[in-house]
C-alpha cells in the first residue's frame, strides 16, 4: 500500500435543491483514499453514506446536486463533469456494486451481452476478444461453469452468483477505484463471507483501492483498513480499523460499538444509544449529536470542528478540543 | 415437568407447484417446512436460526395457523390446535401473537396508531370502549410511545417506533407466547439494540414466551436460551446457546458459525467457507439435504437421511457423524484420555 492518495473529496457538500432552498444532505465531507487500501465508510440509514458514494461516481439522483467542494481524481475535478466525461470515467477509472444484484442486472439480456457492452463501451475490440475477456473474468471471480453461466439471464442465478457477476461487470475494464455499496447487505452470511473473501483476493490481485459503504461494524473489521463514520451527514470520525474497536473515540462511535450483540460475552441488556437521528434538513446548531450524548456540554451548541487526537484518529467533538488548544 | 407451552411434531408446509393446461395440475412441491419437531417451554426464548429460504418464516407462520399445515401436529398449551378451523382459533389467538419483520409493511398506513393498537382488542371482543382505551394507553407506555403519538399515521414514524407499535398490537391481548419473526433486522443497530431491551423488559412483565425467529447469529445469541438451526426446511440441530456456539456438531452449523463477521479486526478466524448455494426446496439433494456441500461428506449421506436424534444430553442433531449417543461418548471419553496423555 502506498501513501498516495488517489482519490480526494474535500469540504463535498451535497444536498437537496428546491427552488431557492438547498438543503445538504452530505454536509461538508472530506477524505482520501489511498492508492491500494480498503476504506470503509459506516454509518445508519440516512446518515448520507449512499449519497456520498453516489456523488463519487455522478449517478446523484434527480433534484439533488453537488452544492460545495471538490472531488479530486488525480487531476480530474469530478464535481463539474458532464455527462459525456463521466461515462468516461464509470466503468474505466472507477466502478460500483451495489447491495441488490438483481436490480443493477439488466433482466433481459444474458451475462455476455452485459459484459461485452461494458467493455465495448470503453474499448474499441473484437466481440470474441470481448467475449474472451468476458469468460476470463467469470472465472476469476469464481463461478463455477463459466461458459454455461455467459448465456444464462440473471433470473437463472442465485444472490451470491449475481453479486458475483456485478464484481465481474465492474471490474472487467481494470479500474482504479472500486465503490462497493452494502455488497454483501442483501446476501446469507455464508455467502456473504464467500463475496469478502472474494473482494480482497481480487483487491490484491488486481491492486485497486476499495470504498466499502455499510452499516455493519462487522464487515468493516472484516476488510477495511481505514474508516470514516458518517452521522446526520457529516464525518465524526476518521481512524484505522483497528484504532477505531480498539480506542474508539466519539460518545456516538462508541455507543455504536457497545450496542452490538456479541457472541463472546453474556450479558442481560444492550446498552443503546437513546432518541433517533435527527432528520435531514432539520436546523441543528452545533453537534448533531448532542441530543442523544451522554455528555453533551454547553460547548456543544458550536459546531466542533475535526480535531486531530493522539491515537492517529480525528474526531469532531469538543471533548477531544482542549489538546490542541491548551 | 409441566407440559411445554408449544409442541411442534414433524411440522410440514409443502407448497405445491400448480401447472398443466389447467393450471391445475401440481407439477412439484416445495418443501417449505419438512418434518420439524420441537418444544418450547414456558417462560423461555426459543431462536431459530438459518439463511434466507430455510423456512423459518414459513415455520412461524404455520406454527400460528397463519397457513394451513401439510402435515404434522402443533400443541399449544396441551391443546392441539391442527386442525382447528380459523373460528375456533380465535381462541388461542389470543394467548399466541406475532411481530413482524417490516414495520412499514406491517402496518395500515390509513388507520391511525391507536387504531392499530386498539383493533386486535375488538376482535377478541372487548365490548367496553373506555377499557379497551385504557388498555391501548397502557400498552403504549410500556413500549415507549407517548398518548399524544397515538393519534398520528404510522408514515410519521420512524423504523424503530414502528416496531414498537407492532409490538404493542402483540401484546395488547395479553398474550402468552409470541412468535418475533425477524424483529430487528429492518433496523439500525443502535435502534436494534432499544427493541431488543424493550423485548426482553416486556418478556419479565408478561411472563412471555418467544419464539424468536432470525438470520443474525450474534441477536439470536444474545437473546435465545435455546437455539434450532434450520436448514432446507429441516432442523439440523437443536441446543442451549451455550453449546451451539462452544460446540457445534452439525457442519452447516459449524460453517455457519464460523462466517460470521469479526467483532474486531484481530480476531484470528478458522472459516469454513462452504462452496456453492443453497439447493432449491422444490427439489432437495437425496439423503441428507446438506451433503452436496458439506466438507465431511460419506458415502451414506448421498442416501440416507439421517434421524434428528439426541447424541448429547439436550443437544439434538441430524448428521451421520453421530451416528448414536453411546458412540459419541465414546468418542469424548477418547478425546480426554488423549488430552490427559
Amino acid at each position: 500500500m502506498s501513501e498516495q492518495a488517489i482519490l480526494q473529496v474535500d469540504e463535498l457538500k451535497v444536498g437537496v435543491i428546491d427552488g431557492k432552498k438547498k438543503t445538504p444532505i452530505v454536509n461538508g465531507v472530506s477524505f482520501d483514499l489511498k492508492e491500494g487500501e480498503t476504506l470503509g465508510i459506516v454509518g445508519e440509514s440516512g446518515c448520507g453514506k449512499s449519497m456520498t458514494s453516489l456523488s463519487l461516481m455522478g449517478l446523484l439522483p434527480k433534484g439533488i446536486d453537488y452544492l460545495d467542494g471538490h472531488i479530486h481524481l488525480g487531476e480530474l475535478n469530478l464535481e463539474s463533469f458532464s455527462k459525456r466525461n463521466w461515462r468516461d470515467i464509470r466503468g474505466k477509472k472507477m466502478s460500483m456494486i451495489f447491495q441488490e444484484p438483481m436490480s443493477s442486472l439488466n433482466p433481459v439480456y444474458p451475462i455476455r451481452k452485459q459484459v461485452r457492452e461494458m467493455i465495448l463501451s470503453h474499448e474499441k475490440v473484437s466481440q470474441k476478444e470481448a467475449d474472451a475477456r468476458t469468460l476470463e473474468m467469470l472465472k476469476l471471480v469464481g463461478i463455477p461453469r463459466p461458459d454455461e453461466v455467459m448465456d444464462n439471464y440473471p433470473h437463472q442465478l442465485s444472490g451470491g452468483m449475481r453479486q458475483r457477476v456485478m464484481i465481474a461487470l465492474a471490474l472487467v475494464n481494470d479500474p482504479q477505484i472500486l465503490i462497493a455499496d452494502e455488497p454483501t447487505t442483501a446476501l446469507d452470511v455464508t455467502i456473504q463471507a464467500q463475496i469478502l473473501e472474494l473482494m480482497q483476493s481480487l483487491q490484491k490481485r488486481l491492486q485497486m483501492s476499495i470504498i466499502l459503504i455499510t452499516h455493519d461494524l462487522g464487515v468493516v473489521a472484516e476488510i477495511c483498513d481505514r474508516v470514516v463514520v458518517m452521522y446526520a451527514g457529516e464525518i465524526i470520525e476518521e481512524a484505522t480499523t483497528k484504532m477505531l474497536f480498539d480506542e474508539p473515540l466519539h460518545p456516538y462511535t462508541k455507543g455504536l460499538l457497545s450496542s452490538l450483540p456479541s457472541i463472546h460475552e453474556e450479558k442481560e441488556y444492550l446498552s443503546s444509544i437513546p432518541g433517533t437521528v435527527p432528520p435531514p434538513g432539520s436546523i441543528v446548531q452545533g453537534c448533531r449529536f448532542k441530543e442523544r450524548c451522554p455528555f453533551a456540554h454547553d460547548r456543544c451548541s458550536k459546531d466542533p470542528e475535526m480535531f486531530a487526537h493522539l491515537n492517529g484518529s480525528k474526531v469532531r467533538c469538543w471533548l477531544y478540543g482542549e489538546e490542541e488548544t491548551s | 415437568m409441566t407440559t411445554p407451552l408449544l409442541e411442534v411434531k414433524q411440522l410440514k408446509k409443502y407448497f405445491p407447484q400448480l401447472g398443466g393446461v389447467t393450471g391445475r395440475k401440481v407439477l412439484s412441491e416445495v418443501k417449505a417446512v419438512d418434518g420439524v419437531s420441537f418444544t418450547v417451554n414456558r417462560g423461555e426464548t426459543l431462536g431459530i436460526v438459518g439463511e434466507s429460504g430455510c423456512g423459518k418464516s414459513t415455520m412461524g407462520r404455520t406454527i400460528l395457523k397463519l397457513l394451513e399445515p401439510t402435515s404434522g401436529e402443533i400443541f399449544f398449551d396441551g391443546n392441539d390446535i391442527t386442525n382447528l378451523s380459523p373460528k375456533e382459533m380465535i381462541k388461542y389467538r389470543k394467548d399466541m401473537q406475532i411481530i413482524f419483520q417490516d414495520p412499514f409493511a406491517s402496518l395500515n398506513p390509513r388507520m391511525k396508531v391507536f387504531q392499530i393498537i386498539e383493533e386486535p382488542l375488538i376482535n377478541f371482543g372487548v365490548k367496553d370502549k373506555e377499557s379497551r382505551k385504557r388498555r391501548v394507553i397502557e400498552v403504549a407506555e410500556q413500549v415507549g410511545l407517548t398518548q399524544a403519538q397515538l393519534n398520528r399515521l404510522p408514515h410519521e414514524f420512524s423504523g424503530g417506533q414502528r416496531q414498537r407499535i407492532g409490538i404493542a398490537r402483540a401484546l395488547i391481548s395479553k398474550p402468552k407466547f409470541i412468535i418475533a419473526d425477524e424483529p430487528v433486522s429492518a433496523l439500525d443497530v443502535s435502534i436494534q439494540s432499544q427493541v431488543l431491551n424493550l423485548m426482553r423488559d416486556l418478556q419479565k412483565e408478561y411472563d412471555l414466551t418467544y419464539l424468536f425467529i432470525s438470520h443474525d447469529l450474534s441477536v439470536i445469541k444474545h437473546f435465545c436460551d435455546r437455539i434450532g438451526v434450520m436448514y432446507l426446511g429441516k432442523m439440523v440441530e437443536l441446543t442451549d446457546k451455550n453449546s451451539l456456539y462452544t460446540n457445534p456438531l452439525h457442519p452447516y452449523a459449524q460453517s455457519l458459525l464460523s462466517s460470521l463477521p469479526k467483532s474486531h479486526p484481530d480476531e484470528k478466524k478458522e472459516r469454513i467457507v462452504l462452496t456453492g448455494d443453497v439447493p432449491s426446496p422444490s427439489n432437495p439433494p437425496t439423503g441428507c439435504t446438506f451433503h452436496p456441500r458439506c466438507f465431511s461428506c460419506m458415502e451414506v449421506c448421498k442416501n440416507v437421511e439421517p434421524a434428528f436424534i439426541e447424541v448429547e444430553k439436550d443437544h439434538f442433531t441430524s448428521c451421520h457423524l453421530y451416528p448414536n449417543s453411546a458412540e459419541l461418548q465414546n468418542k469424548s471419553i477418547e478425546k480426554e484420555s488423549v488430552v490427559h496423555v
